[in-house]
């Protein structure tokens, strides 16, 4: 018999088999689950896991690296609104001293409605999404359903709990995003970023994005600390209705979020001044 | 210092050792000290896992960065009954460099990279660490070349390749039951054989 075919599937099996996709879809499975031993089958397997790369010759990091990192270490308070005006400066230089000037005004007018309304918006926004995941679940009791749609729906109501975990998360925080360039259609588009305060999960709602030109896609980038640009992937908005975006995975340090217009299928790194851009972070308790 | 929370050996080897969980509780207070340790203990395997994933020192030397300054923001979150300190930290590692790998969609150059790219390792004065992490190292090494190639192959995509198991089914035209028995009986065979091992670590 071939060794492809010597098992007998237990439930410490299924967890075996299971563990490694669940580790790729950025979840790690909590081990209360006990096995037929008493003990947590799944404890044992993720520390396999984290076995694994012991395999591996040991590569020594440059000496660089951990000044680098102990530096930022020390640094990580002061000066952080200086280095992301530098950061700024460096990788968008169409945007000059003149042009800070004429935008502060807006910006700050922005930010003082968006923290009054946010509170409220979010709340609707909570019901709203409530109300969507109420309304899948219903989907799912009602109907006979095909395997397709089944999965559909299954990844629908994912989608929508993932939104409202954010969105209910105590001391979840709210960025928006701003128009930049300095001819303002009549209805800019606009774009809130919410982030748990795990700093993984988020979520961002875009209104008033028109689809994106022909052989073109708009592209997502969390700024880092250190100035990296980290795309999120890129998207396609369908006319009329509002983008959603939602993941587990954020880019440690993140400090800002844009969204520039690319070429389908994305860039590595941006290569068009943002569209919509915001650094401004507010904490809902 | 002693590699991990529970080494080969530990117990009677080192009396001024510092547990890894008792670093990470010092991290949470704001303790860098405990920052640069645990990074001394940890970082050229982590950077071996990030390379190995990435194909690209520099960009395995990013991730490990970032991976301890998540683990300087976030070592509160860390919880001991869910993994062992090197289990976490390898999670970390390897799921900012799957991430990192995915946003880049250069899967394609990572194979040919890998292949061809020696990564740039710096010297490193030797220590107890490093001998329990080459023990660590020659046991992993001696069990994963007992897996049948096959296991071992599907194991390797799903963990340095971040490939689930339905994606390994489409990369190699393998049909996914038989991927999932592989993965299944690779993740036995080193259960069984690393008892010891894990038990160290729980």
């Amino acid at each position: 018999m071939s060794q492809d075919h010597e098992a007998t599937v237990t439930l410490e099996d299924r967890l075996a088999g299971d563990l490694l996709d669940r580790l790729n879809e950025g979840v790690v499975p909590a081990p209360e689950i006990q096995g037929d031993t008493g003990e947590s089958p799944l404890r044992s397997l993720l520390e396999i896991v984290g076995l694994l790369p012991y395999e591996l010759d040991p590569v020594q990091p440059s000496p660089a690296t951990k000044k680098r990192l102990m530096a930022s270490l020390s640094g990580e308070v002061g000066g952080r609104v200086a280095k992301q005006e530098e950061r700024i400066a460096a990788w968008w230089p169409t945007r000059g001293a003149s042009g800070w000037r004429k935008w502060a005004l807006p910006l700050a007018a922005g930010l003082f409605l968006a923290v009054l309304g946010v509170s409220g918006w979010q709340r609707v926004e909570m019901e709203r999404q409530q109300e969507e995941i109420a309304k899948i679940t219903g989907h799912l009791r009602e109907v006979n359903l095909q395997s397709g749609e089944l999965e559909r729906y299954q990844q629908e109501l994912v989608e929508a709990q993932a939104k409202l975990s954010v969105l209910a998360a105590s001391g979840v925080e709210v960025c928006s995003l701003y128009p930049m360039e300095e001819r303002l259609a009549e209805a800019p588009p606009t774009a809130t970023l919410f982030v748990a305060p795990d700093h993984q999960h988020w979520y961002l709602r875009i209104d008033g994005l028109e689809p994106s030109p022909e052989d073109r896609a708009y592209q997502l980038w969390f700024i880092t600390e250190e100035g990296s640009q980290v795309s999120a992937g890129t998207f396609d908005p369908r006319p009329g209705s509002r983008t959603e975006l939602t993941s587990e995975t954020m880019p440690g340090g993140t400090i800002a979020v844009s969204i520039t217009v690319e070429p389908l299928g994305g860039s590595p790194e941006p290569s068009s001044p943002p569209l919509l851009y915001g650094d401004e972070v507010m904490r809902i308790l | 210092m002693q590699p991990s929370d529970n080494p080969p050996g530990a117990g009677s080897g080192n009396p001024s050792r510092i547990d890894d969980k008792e670093l990470l509780s010092a991290i949470v207070d704001r303790n860098q000290e405990a920052v640069a340790e645990l990074y001394d203990r940890f970082s050229s395997m982590l950077l071996a896992l990030a390379y190995r994933v990435l194909g690209n020192s520099q960009d395995a030397e990013e991730i490990l960065q970032e991976a301890f300054l998540q683990v300087w923001n976030q070592a509160a979150r860390y919880d001991p009954k869910r993994s062992s300190v090197s289990t976490w930290l390898v999670l970390i590692t390897r799921s900012r460099a799957i991430d990192r790998l995915r946003s880049r969609q250069v899967q394609m150059r990572t194979v040919t990279a890998a292949q061809q790219e020696k990564p740039a390792s710096h010297t490193s004065p030797t220590g107890v660490g490093d001998v329990l992490l080459h023990e660590r190292q020659r046991r992993l090494g001696e069990e994963m070349s007992k897996l049948p190639p096959e296991q071992r192959q599907v194991l390797e995509l799903a963990f340095y390749g971040g490939s689930t198991q339905s994606e390994i089914a489409e990369q190699t035209g393998i049909p996914l039951g038989t991927v999932k028995t592989r993965t299944l009986l690779a993740m036995k065979k080193l259960r069984a054989a690393l008892r010891e091992e894990i038990g160290d670590l729980l």
